[in-house]
């Protein structure tokens, strides 16, 4: 064991969870700014259809879970996604810019959220999340940046491009 | 962080997880250039190393090494020179040739078979950036790469003129600048708990740890962690964080310090390491009396 030191406080503090804490990099606008360069981006209202949503997932193999996009679309022709996928507790809010053909222009990740104190088991947990959402906010408890641990894999994040390339083909491609 | 002018962040998904900036230090354009090159030598770094990526230089590593030297990039050919000092250093203990356990095990993609007895020291290097294997071998940069780049994205930054910086890659991460940031490491227990094992100026900590990772194999439960030795993993039930002065020493050195445990103080002190073990219980063995706040 030689001459290791057992940490005690004040190096050792544990910050407590059973809140919800978020790591913030980039707001919509920022995003759109930066992808879009120059542009003006205006908002769309698009909500998939039943045949729709049943369509990008056998194109893409990745569920649909929320058939009311946040879509703007940009002077140049582009488009610009806000959209959500899980992350490991919570969800990560992220942004794909396409071209106007279609083609993926780049991807934003604008914000990370984690909650712990609840099941990870997915119909109980979104009813948690949804009563949030509408009720009070998710309370922010400390600021806890600069982490380091086990590697969150971006595969969701993969998976999200894929929907929504699918949903580009299905619901936007003139 | 106490920011010195405007503060700058952005997140992107590359190396397989959740790469971050944070940056002052530098008028806001200086700020969005250097970030936008350092994203653009990360990517490049995936593009290179990629177990994943059936077009990286690695994966022609894997097909064609054995049969006839390949020219490399400076970036793999960099990455293997530190490997393989990591390598000599730590008695065997780093050796980034596991990729035949991890793919069988469904870890990284490839059914490569490696020679039986195969290892670190049949990656031959010359001083032309070109590679060679002595025998078939299927490398997996995985341990060592992500640091590498937090590097050079570090590199770019600060050649960009940015004075306070936070790079992250999915927990990779280093810090550029005289403040000193406080480091939170997850508690392996996983429950929303967090241990401030550390504060960072100009320096880097990467932690290993199996709680996101273990898979069943049969009637075992494996994690990416192989002990090189025995070709068998190590699921140990800590988070192992490692502070060294690179990102890439840095990542290597957890893998190191998780196989091998608390006799691998002498090789953290050779590469100017420090490391911080939470064991699930919550105790936090610090390797260096020097390091203790």
């Amino acid at each position: 064991m030689e001459s290791w030191v057992r940490l005690t406080i004040p190096a050792a503090i544990v910050l407590t969870g059973g809140q919800a804490w978020a790591e913030r990099y980039a707001t919509v606008e920022e995003a759109q700014a930066r992808l879009f360069p120059g542009e003006s981006l205006s908002p769309q209202t698009l909500t998939l259809s039943d045949q729709q949503a049943q369509a990008i997932e056998k194109a893409s193999g990745v569920r649909v879970r929320v058939k009311r996009l946040k879509l703007w679309r940009a002077q140049g022709g582009g488009w610009f996604f806000v959209d959500e996928v899980l992350g490991k507790h919570e969800y990560i809010t992220w942004a794909l810019a396409l071209d106007p053909d279609g083609a993926v222009r780049d991807l934003e990740v604008l914000e990370y959220r984690e909650t712990y104190g609840y099941e990870v088991r997915e119909a109980k947990w979104r009813a948690q999340f949804r009563a949030k959402r509408h009720g009070a906010p998710l309370r922010l408890d400390h600021d806890v940046r600069n982490i380091s641990g086990a590697t969150l894999s971006c595969r969701h994040i993969a998976d999200g491009v894929k929907r929504l390339l699918a949903t580009h083909d299905v619901a936007l491609r003139p | 962080m106490s920011p010195c002018g405007p503060e700058f962040a952005r997140a992107r998904a590359l190396l397989g997880t959740l790469v971050s900036m944070r940056l002052s230090g530098a008028p806001q354009s200086t700020l969005e250039a250097a970030s936008s090159a350092a994203f653009a030598r990360i990517a490049r770094v995936q593009a290179l190393m990629s177990a994943h990526d059936e077009r990286s230089e690695l994966t022609r590593l894997n097909r064609r090494a054995h049969l006839e030297p390949v020219t490399v990039a400076r970036e793999t050919h960099d990455v293997l020179c530190l490997a393989a000092r990591l390598h000599a250093a730590t008695h065997g203990l780093f050796d980034p040739t596991t990729g035949a356990v991890l793919a069988r095990w469904g870890f990284i993609p490839g059914a490569r078979r490696d020679a039986p007895g195969a290892g670190f020291t049949d990656v031959l290097l010359d001083d032309e950036q070109r590679v060679r294997f002595a025998r078939p071998l299927h490398l997996d940069l995985g341990g060592i790469a992500k640091g590498y780049a937090v590097d050079l994205a570090m590199e770019t930054l600060r050649a960009h003129g940015v004075g306070q910086a936070v790079v992250n890659a999915g927990g990779d991460l280093r810090v550029l600048g005289e403040v000193a940031e406080p480091i939170h490491v997850r508690a392996p227990s996983d429950d929303g708990r967090f241990v401030c094992v550390t504060t960072l100026a100009n320096a880097a900590l990467a932690t290993s740890a199996c709680y996101w990772s273990t898979r069943r194999v049969g009637r075992a439960r494996v994690a990416p962690q192989i002990d090189p030795r025995s070709g068998r993993s190590c699921p140990r039930a800590w988070s192992v964080s490692v502070q060294a002065p690179t990102a890439a020493v840095a990542d290597a050195l957890t893998k190191v310090v998780m196989i091998g445990g608390l006799e691998t103080g002498p090789w953290l002190r050779a590469f100017a390491a420090t490391a911080f073990v939470v064991t699930r219980a919550g105790d936090v063995l610090c390797s260096s009396e020097a390091s203790v706040a």
